[in-house]
């Protein structure tokens, strides 16, 4: 065992919205995720999943138990986290460019670092040549690869991505996911990514975990090997665990 | 270009006919004792050259106004507008009295306000002020606090400052809301200068804008002359909306979907 603590740790969390005799969103939760992990958090709506992220964003906190990065709580962790919603959530009356380095405007990043992290990223995200046009002359997965670029010029040590492919079309979602992949070949961070997708889910992950009925209902490891490519979804050994995951996913849904 | 061409020459079309129907009724509806009340069209063009330097100077003193009091309003419900989005009591608190202000006729105010700063300039500034600053506050303040939650959650998390906040989110994506209020007040603005020099035009050394002109004309009769006063606050109007209205497309159409070409 290392003494590094792991990236997030989850002490037996419990958040509930509102009055406490409403039945919290998920009880006693607890969780260690390793830095490296792909992790995918599937379940029914409203089984808690984007209130998990939301926790480990810090833009929520815990109704009791706590939330650790890297050790500390969100609110005062030095590691970077980025996230990554549905909606690309640009700023209209930016450029691509100029979008993709809003985050580093706000730490503060002189300009010249800034033009050159972004147009790094925007060249991995094969945005570079719409550098200087605005969201609204972009399709929706144009738009998401600004929403991915931004997020990695922080050079995060953890993402966190709530369902940022849910709105795209089947082909730029697969498309997209296996880029995901590529960029994360370059740049190591920690991924929790919600889905409604097993497909997707199976395909990305190291670690899927299915939430049902306020707790984890199952933890299961995805022991494909990376790289991953379009290749890899016709490989028997993924469908199957597709397959599998897809049957669990029912059962604790229904149970 | 088809279409770009009719969209010139369609109300060149309707102008035409708009001033042939004008020397139509006059000649062959209003019985010939009546036609004073709808002078012929050549008349008041006769009345433009007449009154060219009575019009022109009156039109400067109600385009000074007008610019003045809508400058003003600008600036104060920008100031206005922001305060009022930082805080839910500063809105509670305020609103209605600025509602109030609002609700109270200009026409009604206007003796008072001259009562207390005198006829002239100032007075015409004021009352420009007070019927154009409204739509501005308001519609600058529903887009400081419209900000779309997502965008605000990517500024906490990207730890932006307060005034991050403020000036690389919220005001940026408050401008198509400031805009709308932009062009309803300078819609407003020649409206509150005529009204203003209808109650308070008539000092300075004799020469009022284009409300007191109209004022006088109505009292000396002289119709064609007030038809020309009444074409000049028109046109001014079309300057002052106009202008805005370019304004508003070189800040948004980059951007904004309203611009977005139609297929």
């Amino acid at each position: 065992m290392s003494d590094s603590p792991p990236i997030v740790e989850l002490q037996s969390v419990t958040k509930r919205f509102g009055d406490s005799d409403r039945p919290p969103v998920f009880a006693n939760l607890s969780l260690r995720a390793e830095p490296g992990e792909f992790i995918s958090l599937i379940g029914a709506s409203g089984c808690g999943k984007s209130t998990l992220l939301r926790l480990l964003s810090g833009l929520s906190s815990p109704s009791s138990g706590r939330v650790l990065i890297e050790g500390q709580s969100p609110e005062t962790s030095s590691s970077d986290r980025a996230f990554i919603f549905q909606d690309a959530a640009l700023l209209p009356w930016r450029t691509v460019r100029q979008n993709a380095e809003t985050l580093l405007q706000l730490r503060g990043t002189p300009a010249a670092r800034r033009h050159e992290l972004s147009a790094q990223l925007l060249d991995l995200a094969r945005i570079g040549h719409l550098a200087d046009r605005y969201p609204r002359q972009l399709s929706g997965g144009e738009k998401m690869r600004v929403s991915i670029a931004r997020a990695l010029t922080l050079e995060p040590s953890l993402l966190l991505l709530d369902e940022p492919f849910g709105a795209l079309d089947e082909l730029t979602r697969e498309h997209l996911n296996e880029e995901l992949l590529a960029l994360r070949e370059r740049r190591h961070w920690t991924a929790f990514f919600v889905t409604h997708s097993v497909a997707e889910a199976v395909f990305l992950s190291t670690r899927i975990l299915i939430l049902a009925g306020g707790r984890i209902a199952h933890d299961l490891p995805v022991a494909l090997p990376y790289p991953r490519n379009a290749d890899t979804r016709e490989t028997s050994a993924y469908l199957n665990r597709v397959a599998e995951v897809s049957r669990l996913l029912h059962a604790a849904v229904s149970a | 270009m088809n279409r770009r061409v009719l969209t010139f020459a369609l109300p060149v079309l309707t102008g035409i006919l708009l001033v042939a129907a004008w020397y139509a009724v006059r000649l062959w509806v209003l019985p010939a004792d009546q036609r004073f009340l709808l002078p012929a069209p050549d008349a008041v063009l006769h009345a433009f050259g007449e009154k060219a330097p009575q019009l022109w100077s009156a039109t400067l003193s109600t385009a000074t106004g007008a610019l003045l009091g809508f400058a003003t309003a600008v600036i104060v419900s920008v100031a206005l507008g922001l305060a009022l989005s930082l805080s839910p009591l500063v809105r509670a608190s305020l609103y209605p009295w600025l509602m109030a202000l609002q609700l109270t006729p200009i026409i009604v105010l206007a003796p008072i306000l001259i009562l207390w700063v005198g006829p002239g300039l100032k007075s015409v500034v004021i009352i420009t002020f007070l019927i154009s600053f409204f739509p501005l506050v308001v519609n600058t303040t529903q887009g400081l606090v419209s900000t779309d939650r997502l965008l605000v959650d990517l500024f906490r998390m990207g730890r932006a400052s307060r005034l991050q906040q403020i000036f690389l989110l919220r005001v940026p994506a408050a401008m198509p809301y400031f805009f709308t209020g932009l062009r309803i007040a300078a819609a407003l603005a020649p409206i509150g200068a005529i009204s203003g020099d209808m109650f308070a035009g008539s000092s300075g050394g004799g020469q009022g804008g284009l409300g007191f002109l109209a004022v006088i004309y109505s009292a000396q009769f002289q119709i064609p002359a007030l038809y020309a006063t009444a074409i000049v606050s028109c046109v001014l109007g079309f300057l002052f909306a106009g202008a805005v209205v370019w304004l508003s497309w070189f800040a948004l159409h980059r951007w904004h979907d309203s611009y977005q070409p139609k297929d």
